[in-house]
């Protein structure tokens, strides 16, 4: 065990016994300097810490140590140090070089800033090598890809859209990498629609409009991440279709991604909504098994984890909806694995990634719940959803009530019909058929319960 | 525990202690100022973790004990009791009985025991400057540095004891920089250099008294502990390296003019009123007309406001020269010369300026123009 482990381990252990605010104040920012013959010296921040660790907690934390440790410890001895002084310890992850006295930066006032300084804000991690494409974004990822090799060429805008979590950002910063590893010279220019609304912003009030429209309007790449905050900023959409315009007239490539098709943008205007929709569409789904455990097991490589595929299986079968959660899963298991040096088990895994499942099954909602989300989402009265009415637009609410009950809630077909204004078990078991053949066959039916769904996830 | 003082004394103590308490910290007893009767001494301590402040307190203390007491609450009932004696007794449940005149008050308070430990240094190595020198420093240094969590080492304020009993104190932001010298009454065999938390010299100005005596600073294991009759301040003092700012200060000029404070500053102040916004550009010409003699021109000119031009003669020797300074890095250092006269010397238009009094020589202003 080394001392960080050692430490982390003890800090785990006094973290139950005092109360938070105290845990936080006097435990921040200590670690072990050195553990030599049964002797550990504790860095702490500053004076007052130690004063305090000596006279109050010294017999707990000297406890917490003994439990842990192998080996026995004679002395725990606290000494102030600040993170500078601990790089010499090594403590840091690489040796911070001696500070020397270098002449004073006293540098000219800058000028507002200038177009080039987030020229290069792409994530290094986010490449088309690190994307598992799996069936459930074939599309996207070929879209981009044939993008990345000919940009402005083949799909212009690109719009990328899927639920949180599941890629789209991955996808547009490799795009941008790709395009650069072909055409250095290139100028990509990636921005989130908040930075792109501010920079607007900030152009308008200083009377910069000018210099803003150079920075957006001279690149060969925009990439414009989470689009649907434009919804409603008038001013940020108008500046948004100029510059697209001015972009795409000049065969230069857009890719822009979003968490709904572009139609479901609310308030947005309807000039602008159909250049979105004017090169290619492509959706990311949540991926499948099999592609969650593909995503586990190079997550699982990279990180240098060696798991069983028990494991693997394990941790792609609860987590399901949202990679970024999965690898959350992956990373809570990684810290284990590190400490525990290797051997991790498969109930030790369950037992590390339990807070997961249990906040899922929180999640799990009442039938109520679901008929008044179903009825919200379809704007009808519950009354009229649960009654006789058999017109087409309360029957389909009232169908897809039923597929939800069975999908989501595993409710059976008799407590379906029952919950649904007491019908019959056997209408229950058309309703769910019914829509699960629509779902296969028609997209709009597939958005709308996927939405629904992402309601309920929500709540 | 059971003592008696003034009310003005105890409210002098609560005055100079509950400010720090309970900002932004984590730990509910920190926003409580710690009452303490012990060996016949009242102490009032606080504490926000980075600096640590006592007040003795003038008064009788019958029996010894302590109690943590909320501090806005107490200071704010204290400044409201007649001008009388104060008699306290606080029960083993730690509620605390006030008498004051014909006000009679139980409030209730919170066990001691968790309240923080104030740290204290060794009293060796002694400095010790008048109260009114260092309150000059203070003013003269603070507002050219700003907090920046990324150059934590320039987050303060950088001061030197020197073996020429002096004592040295600069601050800067990196686009401009105070420096002021002051006497030392007496200081050890030594010199020493730390940098101190804005925060903590902003505390030490507001608390420190006004009469004419004198403040003990000591120095030691990252800590510097500032000390008068009636309060010890402690504070940690921030790692690392102040840059050499020596090496930037230049040694020669192309042009150096004397300028009358007064009339400077009225010409700087109309031009700012026409400079760009969020620039805050003037320009300053030299111009020799003379031997000896020169003019200064001050301009500004914004395209919605409208542009101004200011003429003041000045003794001037070097070449003409031009710079374009921030206006409100300029009267900043302005407004805080002494006498009637600055020496302004310039090398040229991206390269700082100088500027300093004629009269008081230890104050040192450096500005960096706008680069054009």
């Amino acid at each position: 065990m080394t001392p960080q482990q050692l430490w982390q381990a003890s800090l785990g252990e006094l973290e139950i016994l005092l109360s938070k605010p105290n845990f936080n104040t006097w435990f921040k920012e200590t670690f072990i300097v050195s553990h030599e013959n049964n002797r550990i010296i504790v860095a702490v921040p500053n004076a007052f810490t130690k004063n305090w660790l000596e006279k109050k907690y010294h017999p707990m934390i000297l406890k917490a140590l003994r439990n842990i440790s192998a080996e026995p410890i004679k002395e725990v001895i606290y000494k102030v140090e600040t993170a500078r002084q601990a790089a010499q310890y090594g403590h840091a992850a690489f040796p911070m070089p001696e500070v020397e006295k270098t002449p004073m930066p006293i540098t000219p006032i800058p000028l507002p800033s200038t177009p080039e300084t987030y020229l290069s804000s792409l994530n290094p991690q986010y490449t088309f090598e690190k994307f598992i494409a799996g069936k459930y974004c074939e599309l996207a990822n070929a879209a981009a890809l044939a993008v990345a090799a000919q940009p402005g060429e083949v799909y212009n805008p690109l719009f990328i859209y899927g639920g949180v979590g599941l890629g789209k950002t991955h996808l547009l910063h490799a795009i941008g990498h790709e395009v650069l590893r072909h055409s250095p010279g290139k100028k990509i220019l990636f921005v989130t629609c908040e930075k792109f609304t501010n920079d607007y912003i900030q152009a308008v009030r200083s009377g910069k409009a000018k210099e803003f429209k150079e920075v957006y309007r001279n690149v060969d790449v925009l990439l414009i991440d989470d689009i649907q905050f434009l919804s409603s900023k008038e001013g940020t959409q108008e500046e948004f279709f100029h510059t697209f315009n001015t972009l795409h007239q000049t065969n230069r490539q857009v890719v822009i991604t979003s968490d709904r098709p572009p139609k479901a943008i609310p308030a947005i205007e309807n000039r602008l909504l159909s250049r979105l929709e004017w090169g290619m569409i492509a959706d990311v789904a949540a991926p499948d098994l099999e592609t969650r455990i593909a995503i586990v097991e190079t997550r699982a490589k990279d990180k240098n984890m060696t798991l069983s595929p028990e494991i693997l299986n394990y941790i792609a079968t609860i987590v399901h909806s949202n990679i970024r959660e999965l690898e959350g899963a992956l990373n809570r298991v990684n810290a284990h694995f590190q400490l525990s040096k290797g051997g991790i088990s498969l109930e030790q895994v369950k037992q590390i990634l339990s807070s997961i499942t249990a906040t899922h099954a929180k999640k799990s909602i009442s039938a109520k719940q679901l008929i008044n989300i179903v009825a919200e989402f379809f704007n009808v009265d519950i009354a009229d959803l649960l009654g006789e009415c058999r017109k087409k637009e309360l029957s389909l609410p009232r169908q897809i009530t039923m597929y939800l009950m069975r999908e989501e809630l595993k409710s059976s077909y008799p407590m379906i019909g029952s919950e649904l204004g007491g019908r019959d078990h056997t209408t229950a078991i058309h309703a769910y058929n019914k829509i699960a053949k629509e779902v296969e066959a028609s997209q709009k039916i597939k958005q709308d319960i996927d939405l629904i769904r992402q309601r309920i996830y929500n709540i | 525990m059971k003592i008696s003082c003034t009310q003005e004394n105890l409210y002098r103590g609560l005055q100079v202690t509950s400010h720090i308490a309970g900002k932004e910290s984590g730990l509910p007893i920190l926003t409580n100022v710690l009452l303490k009767a012990e060996g016949g001494l009242i102490t009032l301590c606080s504490t926000n973790l980075e600096i640590g402040i006592q007040c003795r307190v003038r008064g009788k203390a019958e029996h010894d004990g302590s109690v943590a007491l909320d501090a806005r609450i107490t200071s704010e009932y204290v400044s409201l009791l007649p001008k009388d004696r104060i008699d306290i007794e606080v029960s083993a449940e730690s509620v605390a009985s006030v008498q004051c005149g014909t006000f009679s008050t139980k409030m209730k308070g919170v066990v001691a025991d968790d309240f923080p430990i104030i740290p204290t240094i060794e009293k060796k190595e002694q400095t010790v400057v008048k109260i009114a020198d260092i309150k000059r420093a203070i003013q003269n240094v603070l507002f050219a540095v700003k907090y920046d969590e990324s150059r934590p080492e320039l987050s303060g304020v950088y001061m030197a004891i020197q073996e020429a009993n002096t004592l040295v104190l600069a601050g800067t932001d990196a686009y401009r920089l105070a420096e002021l010298t002051v006497p030392v009454t007496k200081n050890f065999a030594g010199t020493k250099e730390v940098i101190v938390p804005l925060r903590t010299l902003q505390e030490l100005a507001r608390i420190l008294p006004d009469v004419s005596e004198t403040v003990e600073i000591y120095i030691h294991d990252n800590q510097i502990l500032f000390c008068t009759d009636e309060i010890d301040l402690i504070s940690k003092t921030i790692a690392g390296q102040y840059p050499d700012y020596k090496q930037i200060i230049p040694q020669n000029h192309n042009t150096k003019a004397v300028i009358d404070i007064q009339e400077l500053t009225k010409a700087v102040k109309s031009s700012s009123i026409f400079s760009r916004a969020g620039l805050n550009d003037v320009t300053l010409q030299f111009a020799s007309v003379s031997e000896g003699k020169g003019s200064l021109t001050i301009s500004a000119s914004n395209t919605t406001v409208g542009e101004h031009t200011v003429v003041i003669p000045v003794k001037m020797e070097g070449g003409e020269n031009s710079v374009v300074l921030n206006h409100r890095y300029l009267l900043d250092g302005l407004s805080r010369m002494q006498g009637d006269q600055i020496s302004f010397a310039a090398i040229d238009s991206n390269s700082p300026c100088v500027i300093k009094s004629l009269e008081d020589e230890s104050y040192l202003y450096l500005v960096m123009p706008i680069r054009q």
